[in-house]
């Protein structure tokens, strides 16, 4: 059961001079409960835009998204209960705690109060609940906003980056956090520029790259389509560039 | 209601752990100003020296004594002139104490009741409201300080017997020089409120920059309700400053009438400031960075400066911002707010509606 879907996602952006830019064009894809789908692309892709669009940040300018079945622009609220969503520009407020943080964001969710408990235990922030997020290191920050993307335990988790600019130890870390997400049977879409990682938990990878949908499949397939026997190649064969 | 409760407690501790919210607001809005303006009321009240009174010659004979006396208590000189409005508008005189009529005096002291006349003499003074209170204060101490000693003869009941002066009195606008006490009082509250209208400009341009918008963006919190929380948190820190500063600094020194402690004027306070504050909260969705939301967050303060004098006439309580300013009286007072809490809630759903839901994406500015 697809829990995420793409559907022949759009988005143009008019320029100040020039010809309007096709962001992205005409994207589809999903994701299914207990399953991680990586999004892979070069910068400038179309990845962030996707994202945005799939969480109700940006409107399409055609086609649509789903988020466990409901419409994300006609009922975003409805949808964003059921979605949890980290990007690389999403952030906390510096001034509240850890603990103040989750229990503001379990309360907006609707979850129960005992949920930014919870969330302490499972994210390991037992140690930081009590400090300022501003004092928080890269590694400890990035995983009380992955511990306040998923608070209220939503059945999606959209993630863009989410290891950017964590060392290798907090980056495996957050990625046993993404593998438990999909043991518990949520759907997960996550972007990512380090390849190994997405070979490495990743069910499905979608590429994209100039605004379109290249390939998609699991890391097998892809690297059989473009054959070659390593995701990097195949990924810069896929793109168009190796 | 849980989740606005929330949102409502983030702002509040948000607000009050910000460095930003002491050093600006609470040390030079609620501390500074309005010292140095109470400092400059004294200073100008000394430079200014004692006040001139001018009496008319036909200031009664068995009264005249003892006002000059009061006069005096109230470091006020008295003069006896033969014009004493014409004294005063050659600058001899701040105030004139004219048109005598003499009622029963004081020599026709008796029971209330069987009195002819309701006043014992009657006066018009002339002058600005500060001296002219003083002049009036000291009418009716002059005209007691006899009759307490007619009771205290006669074995009189204070309660039965008419008590002394009646005045009349007209207002004249200040002269320079002087500093009027509403003016002081609302420059008070000017400095207060754009103090409080650039913190919520900045707060909102800062989330968008640390990325608190975004992350609040992808929650079901409708972004209406978090505008609201946010203007409420500042209002209530207003309405705290206003309180202290207005309400009772202001008042105990005598600057601000008495009536600006009481709920009905912060209530009427507290709508006018929703509503100014609503172009702030534009500002800070709509401004690309901090130095345009600074550049454009002068204009509403400037607006707000030039209400001022507009909220010094009688207006209808209908009018936005200057009528709740001005209104009096419960019934009013009631229309004055329900009109800017209409108007200031219409117009944030407008600048929702009309400021991108999705200016986060412009911050981030990119369109991969």
């Amino acid at each position: 059961m697809s829990l995420l879907v793409a559907e022949r996602l759009t988005r143009v952006f008019p320029q100040p001079r020039g010809a309007p830019l096709r962001a992205v064009d005409g994207v589809s894809f999903s994701v299914a409960a207990g399953e991680i789908v990586g999004l892979l692309g070069p910068n400038g892709a179309g990845k962030t835009t996707t994202i945005r669009m799939l969480a109700g940040l940006l409107r399409p300018t055609e086609g649509r998204a789903l988020i466990d079945g409901i419409d994300v622009q006609r009922h975003p609220r409805r949808a964003r209960r059921r979605l949890g969503y980290l990007s690389t520009t999403s952030g906390l407020p510096p001034r509240l705690t850890v603990r103040e943080v989750l229990e503001t964001f379990a309360a907006i969710q609707g979850a129960p109060r005992e949920a930014a408990d919870r969330a302490i235990a499972e994210f390991r922030l037992g140690d930081f609940a009590d400090r300022l997020v501003g004092q928080l290191s890269t590694g400890m920050l990035q995983r009380a906003r992955i511990a306040c993307a998923a608070v209220h335990e939503p059945p999606v988790l959209i993630l863009d980056e989410p290891t950017a600019g964590l060392d290798v130890l907090s980056a495996h870390e957050l990625m046993q956090h993404v593998r438990d997400a999909r043991a518990a049977g949520r759907a997960v879409l996550f972007s990512t520029h380090v390849l190994a990682e997405a070979d490495e938990v990743c069910d499905r990878i979608a590429i994209i790259a100039g605004g379109r949908l290249r390939a998609a499949g699991t890391p097998a397939e892809l690297k059989a389509l473009a054959g070659e026997d390593d995701l990097t190649r195949a990924f810069l064969a896929l793109v168009g560039t190796g | 209601m849980r989740a606005f409760a929330a949102v409502l407690r983030l702002e509040a501790l948000r607000l009050l752990r910000t460095r930003e919210t002491w050093s600006f607001f609470l040390v030079p809005a609620m501390v500074a100003v309005p010292l140095t303006l109470l400092v400059a009321t004294m200073v100008a009240s000394m430079l200014r020296g004692h006040a001139v009174v001018a009496l008319s010659a036909d200031t009664p004979e068995d009264l005249l004594p003892a006002l000059v006396d009061a006069l005096a208590d109230a470091d006020l000189d008295a003069v006896v002139a033969a014009d004493p409005a014409a004294a005063r508008e050659a600058g001899e005189a701040d105030a004139a104490v004219l048109a005598w009529e003499p009622g029963e005096g004081i020599a026709a002291a008796r029971d209330f009741a069987e009195t002819a006349a309701p006043w014992r003499w009657r006066a018009v003074a002339v002058g600005p409201e500060e001296i002219r209170g003083a002049v009036e204060q000291a009418l009716r101490v002059a005209g007691n300080a006899p009759l307490e000693h007619w009771i205290a003869v006669e074995g009189a009941d204070p309660e039965a017997v008419l008590r002394p002066a009646r005045v009349a009195s007209l207002g004249i606008p200040a002269e320079g020089g002087h500093l009027r006490p509403a003016f002081v009082m609302a420059y008070a509250l000017f400095v207060l409120g754009a103090t409080a209208y650039f913190l919520l400009t900045f707060s909102i341009v800062a989330d968008r920059a640390d990325g608190t918008a975004e992350a609040l963006a992808a929650t079901p919190l409708r972004r209406l309700a978090w505008l609201v929380a946010r203007i409420l948190v500042l209002e209530l820190l207003e309405l705290a400053g206003a309180v202290v500063v207005v309400g009772w600094a202001l008042v105990l020194v005598g600057v601000a009438p008495p009536a600006a402690a009481s709920l009905g004027w912060l209530a009427r306070l507290a709508s006018a400031l929703f509503v100014v504050q609503v172009p702030y909260a534009a500002i800070g969705l709509a401004a690309p960075s901090v130095k345009t939301a600074y550049n454009l967050g002068s204009l509403p303060a400037l607006a707000t400066l030039a209400l001022l004098p507009a909220s010094r006439s009688p207006l209808p309580p209908w009018v936005p911002v200057a009528g709740a300013l001005h209104a009096g009286g419960v019934g009013p007072t009631l229309v004055a707010v329900a009109v800017d809490l209409a108007v200031g809630l219409a117009a944030l759903v407008l600048v929702d509606r009309l400021v991108s839901p999705h200016t986060v994406a412009g911050i981030a500015g990119k369109a991969e």
